[in-house]
């Protein structure tokens, strides 16, 4: 592949990256779609050098059809991809006001249990009571 | 519990090779092959392991059985007071013919078999003959005749019956104890949950950056191991193949970068179009019409899509505060993109074997009835995982529909709850409803009406010719949607009355026709997607070759355009516009929610 293409891949790979890594649902849709095209992009850009279109009767040198058939159905998952990621969305916002993605509290409050309990048993390393369930385990 | 009873019966006879069953065939037959053989040091121990798993097998049985339907059953009341087990007669309801159905076939079966076992054996003495030809000389029978094992069956029976009476008169009166396997059962059991929460506790945070990080820094590694693999040699790759690829390639990185840069969604959505057409064009340049197309009838729908869900969004992107500084996110960012493109570079030149695709091109005509290879690979070379994908695309529709049915219901409710039939004071939205009826035209209606039969003649002209040319189901199911959505907006804002199940519909009949194309060459002895492919000669048009995956094709058609409609159809009727048809419903929310005022706004 040129230069310029790989560049366009790594370009449109890091914008995608850098909307992924916010908390916004929005922005993390907009960054699947760059990410998407860049993947798409590198496939076929891998495959092979530009050539006609790999129909049957065209002239010269015909392109690889397996990669295209490929990013086709891709590009169509990649759609139904976004558009279940802004019914994703749509959902938070109905409930919770915004599109922010939240922390998961189930995780947080996993992390506290054990801490909690660790205290505990640093406080009182004789006491042979069986050790406290998390509340998470519920 | 009779019936019941009789089955659980005939399958414990089984399990414990009590004759006539098959059970009695097959461990016979064991114990025949075993006492046959040079008894050897291990030849012992296997057939004493034999008969002690037998006597043991008996065992269980026995008090299995019995604990359930014989003298050990729960009594209703005692067992109440005795140990609080879930099976209670009074509270167990009677199972329904299809609960006892399939085991009642399986005991069925068991005695048939034993009963027919020479008939059943000659069929086993086929497949074991292929597999050992020495085998072929052993056969199955019902009644061996008075030979060793016969008593050694027999022998396990009676001290296997011996055991289970043994027990119970022994645990008679006594609470069952926990026995060792139990504790250990227990033991491992807390044990898991114990080592789960620990787990959890150290690598889960609760936070999805932190994890799309995690996963971005293994890509990252991942990618700069197989690049080291065979690292590019900048000489030999051209800067670009064509000034005009380098110029596209310009636009599409700027508007992809600018996409980070908006401040309100619907510039991100715009910003993310835009990049998209460039590529759409950068895949033209590079030989694939078929994939400009579709990238490019994709990309407008996803900025339709943003624009219906958008309206419902406040418009402001204010960075939402962050998990981590920006230099940090930023900094991973241009990571992974630095080791993308050196990944591109390298794999590049890294094909060791000539693609298949080669293979495809020559056979695509002879076998797939079709010039554009493409469109042939999709629905038939590779036709399998076009079906795949397809159901993919049905289940996303589906998630879509319920998704936002269901969060528009619960917004209903706490609206009524509020006693606010509104969006709420102070959160403006992208279509200002007033803005839209200004935008909104008898010029624009006249125009859509008047195009969208035309573009819907253009969807199934493209679907048509996509064998032969560039085009196909994938891309006239998109034209299909547009044309059919731009026909309600045409008609104004009371006419979207689409409701979501009707595409859903769609989505079905072209998911079933799909399969129903890629099954049919098994009944008449084809591969499953085989093609067929027939000319018939019209009359003044000369000869049509006609293909079978052609109408594998329709299929994916019908399921795009409905997969499409289906998530517009939600979206739009999200956020008050209920589906049933109720005017005096609709609160001033409702006209900021209006199809045609999103196109408005796009003009």
């Amino acid at each position: 592949m040129s230069v310029v293409l790989a560049v366009l891949i790594g370009v449109l790979a890091a914008a995608g990256t850098a909307l992924l890594l916010q908390r916004s649902l929005t922005r993390i849709v907009l960054g699947v779609g760059l990410l998407a095209n860049a993947a798409n992009l590198l496939v076929l850009a891998a495959s092979a050098r530009p050539a006609d279109a790999p129909i049957v009767g065209n002239d010269g040198r015909l392109g690889d059809p397996v990669p295209q058939a490929l990013i086709l159905t891709a590009i169509v998952i990649g759609f139904a991809l976004v558009s279940f990621l802004l019914a994703v969305a749509y959902r938070a916002w109905t409930i919770s006001g915004n599109d922010q993605v939240e922390d998961d509290i189930e995780d947080r409050r996993l992390a506290a249990a054990l801490r909690a309990r660790a205290a505990r048993q640093g406080d009182a390393p004789a006491d042979p009571g069986p050790p406290a369930r998390p509340e998470a385990d519920r | 519990m009779p019936g019941l009873a009789v089955i659980a019966g005939a399958a414990a006879l089984s399990m414990a090779a009590v004759i006539p069953t098959f059970g009695f065939v097959a461990k016979e037959a064991g114990l025949q092959g075993l006492l046959d053989l040079e008894i050897g040091g291990w030849g012992v121990v296997a057939l004493a392991a034999f008969v002690v798993g037998a006597m043991i097998t008996v065992a269980y049985t026995a008090r299995l059985f019995d604990q359930m339907f014989g003298r050990g059953a729960p009594q209703p009341r005692v067992s109440m007071i005795r140990m609080p087990s879930p099976i209670v007669p009074g509270l167990v309801h009677r199972a329904g013919p299809a609960f006892l159905a399939p085991p009642a076939l399986l005991a069925a079966l068991s005695v048939a078999f034993g009963l027919a076992a020479g008939l059943v054996g000659e069929v086993i003495a086929e497949v074991a003959a292929s597999l050992d030809p020495e085998s072929g000389t052993k056969h199955l029978v019902l009644w061996p005749g008075f030979e060793p094992a016969l008593f050694v069956t027999v022998a396990s029976w009676i001290v296997g019956l011996a055991v289970t009476e043994g027990l119970r008169r022994r645990s008679r009166g006594t609470e069952p104890r926990p026995v060792l396997a139990t504790r250990v059962y227990a033991w491992c059991y807390d044990g898991v949950l114990e080592a789960s929460r620990r787990v959890t506790a150290v690598s889960q945070s609760g936070s999805l950056p932190v994890y799309v990080g995690v996963i971005l820094c293994t890509v990252v590694a991942a990618v700069v191991y197989a690049a080291t693999a065979g690292f590019p040699t900048l000489d030999s790759l051209p800067l670009a193949d064509s000034p005009v690829q380098a110029v596209l390639a310009v636009a599409c990185g700027a508007l992809g970068v600018g996409v980070l840069t908006a401040r309100r969604r619907f510039t991100g959505a715009l910003l993310l179009g835009g990049s998209g057409y460039a590529l759409a064009l950068v895949f033209l340049a590079h030989g694939a019409p078929d994939l400009a197309i579709t990238q490019f009838l994709v990309e407008t729908l996803v900025i339709v899509m943003f624009l219906l869900v958008l309206q419902h969004l406040p418009d402001g992107l204010r960075p939402p505060p962050s998990w981590a500084p920006r230099a940090l996110r930023f900094g991973l960012a241009a990571v992974v993109g630095i080791s993308v493109t050196v990944f591109a570079l390298a794999v590049s030149s890294s094909r060791t074997e000539p693609s298949v695709g080669r293979d495809y091109i020559a056979r695509s005509v002879d076998e797939g009835g079709g010039r554009n290879v493409v469109n042939v690979t999709l629905v038939d070379f590779r036709g399998f995982d076009t079906l795949g994908e397809i159901t993919v695309l049905a289940v996303a529709a589906i998630g879509v529909v319920n998704l936002v049915g269901h969060a528009r219901r619960e917004q209903r409710r706490k609206r009524l709850a509020d006693g606010t039939d509104d969006l709420g004071p102070g959160r403006p939205t992208v279509v200002d409803h007033d803005v839209g009826s200004r935008f909104r035209s008898v010029i624009l209606s006249t125009t859509v009406r008047g195009i969208a039969p035309a573009l819907g003649a253009v969807a199934l002209f493209v679907a048509a010719r996509g064998h032969n040319a560039p085009g196909g189901g994938f891309a006239g199911g998109l034209i299909l949607a547009t044309a059919i959505a731009l026909g309600y907006l045409a008609d104004g804002r009371r006419a979207f009355r689409l409701r979501p199940a009707q595409p859903l519909l769609a989505v079905g009949i072209g998911l079933a026709l799909a399969v129903a194309v890629a099954v049919t060459p098994l009944a008449f002895g084809g591969a499953l997607l085989e093609s067929a492919i027939v000319t018939v000669d019209v009359p003044a048009v000369g000869p049509v070759k006609l293909v079978s995956s052609a109408l594998f094709d329709v299929g994916v058609m019908i399921l795009v355009a409905g997969a499409v409609l289906a998530a517009m159809a939600a979206f739009v009727g999200a956020g008050g516009a209920d589906p049933d048809p109720d005017p005096g419903s609709t609160g001033g929310a409702v006209d900021s929610m209006d199809p045609a005022d999103a196109v408005g706004e796009v003009r």
